[in-house]
């Protein structure tokens, strides 16, 4: 059975982002920055992937309690170093939690749709179109390129690879280059008859709304950004 | 100036993803060979070897945009996957200023390249900026809980600086080394196998 979950806008998922890096910037006082954290933990169980906000924000209080543990003996250069990364890690991580959150149960068509609404120029949905969609096929090409390899007998082992970087390089990257050419050629002829070159206004299947929620996660965000500072 | 066609903006979308691709396996064999601070060296390990990609830009999209194209695809597309959200604003500013090197200056057209793409691997710094960050959260938590600011500053300070000239010179020198080996591969594989027009006839048809 289908789960039910609370849907939202891409573009209030892209200000949530923009919200964690903002936060990242300025920091907030110790407890705003748990309130954010715990926000973004809702969200996840609003969105219906408890499992993984569970775990984002088990690894927070880890990285809290790490700090907290190993504080006293900051003295020593060893103990300051991995306080350091406990307290580093943990200032990264709503970023981290937020772009999760906007990846989660969003399709790269509604990212689209979304962006175009937002009037980002054409020249640059085009090609983070294709950026999108050419992902699969590149992994598959990599995969088949490696069995090639193995074929031939260059770098049998994962490790020849890493011994040999410059000789990895050239045998991977170049006949992926090779076939991109043809793989252009052939995208833009399917892009062109679905009528990627027309100058009118291009309909989606995906309704990009702001819904309630949206307004309210928004208003939500500006109003901590405002009161965080205050405190 | 002629405009770029809808052909240029495919093909500058599939370049972006194999320099995404090198960026990504640059990260991978940092992240296996020194574990930790490695992505200050991302921005140099991928100039090292993504000269290619860039040349291949170069030669294929020979028009004012592509490479700002390139540069903000890949500032977009970090937004968007939350990598590193900030690396935003370097990339496409890098971006502009590699392509203006390239199409508006007089210099001779190998120390363009080399110096266009130089900036343009400037870019990928974004990654490395989230460790001033870092670095600024521990100090402001050092300092909550009560340890004297002098101390901290005497413990911080060589580290920064440091690591700041290290990334700026390995990113130049790397950039310079990959143009070179770029080139290289360029004349091997692309140059004779499928002639001088090949890229033309593409994008005529």
């Amino acid at each position: 059975m289908e789960k039910t979950y609370v849907t939202f806008d891409p573009r209030s998922k892209l200000c949530t982002i923009l919200f964690a890096s903002f936060l990242l910037m300025f920091p907030l006082p110790f407890k705003a920055e748990v309130l954010f954290v715990t926000l973004l933990y809702v969200l996840f169980f609003l969105n219906g992937s408890l499992k993984k906000g569970t775990l984002f924000y088990g690894i927070f209080w880890l990285l809290v309690l790490g700090d907290y543990l190993l504080f006293p003996y900051i003295d020593n250069g060893v103990a300051a170093f991995f306080d350091f990364l406990f307290v580093g890690n943990r200032r990264m991580l709503p970023t981290i939690m937020a772009a999760a959150f906007a990846m989660n149960r969003t399709k790269i068509s509604e990212w689209i749709a979304a962006l175009k609404k937002c009037h980002i120029p054409f020249g640059l949905i085009i090609p983070l179109t294709v950026l999108f969609r050419f992902f699969p096929t590149l992994f598959q090409d990599f995969r088949s390129i490696r069995n090639a390899l193995k074929y031939r007998g260059i770098a049998l082992s994962t490790a020849e690879l890493f011994l040999h970087p410059f000789q990895t390089m050239e045998y991977i990257i170049v006949p992926i280059l090779m076939s991109a050419e043809n793989t252009s050629l052939d995208l833009s002829s399917a892009a062109l008859v679905r009528g990627l070159a027309n100058p009118k206004t291009h309909t989606s299947v995906y309704e990009i709304r702001l819904k309630i929620q949206d307004y309210l996660l928004i208003s939500i965000l500006i109003l901590s950004a405002i009161v965080g500072r205050l405190i | 100036m002629n405009k770029l066609k809808i052909q240029d903006f495919i093909s500058i979308g599939i370049y972006t993803a194999i320099y995404f691709l090198v960026v990504t396996i640059a990260m991978v064999i940092l992240r296996f060979t020194i574990p930790a601070f490695n992505s200050v060296l991302i921005p140099s390990a991928t100039a090292l070897f993504a000269g290619i990609v860039y040349l291949l830009v170069i030669h294929r999209i020979p028009r004012f945009g592509a490479i700002t194209i390139m540069g903000s695809v890949m500032g977009l597309f970090f937004l968007v996957s939350g990598h590193f959200p900030l690396s935003f604003l370097p990339n496409i500013l890098c971006a502009v200023v590699a392509d203006w090197i390239q199409y508006h200056t007089k210099l001779s057209e190998k120390a363009r390249t080399m110096f266009s793409y130089t900036v343009f691997s400037f870019g990928l710094m974004g990654p490395v900026l989230p460790l001033w960050f870092m670095k600024n959260a521990y100090i402001d938590s050092l300092v909550a809980r009560g340890k004297d600011a002098v101390y901290i500053d005497k413990v911080f300070a060589p580290i920064t600086t440091t690591t700041f000239y290290v990334c700026t010179i390995a990113v130049i020198v790397c950039s310079i080394l990959g143009i070179i080996i770029g080139q290289k591969i360029y004349n091997k594989h692309f140059d004779k196998a499928k002639g001088k027009n090949y890229g033309k006839n593409i994008r005529n048809v």
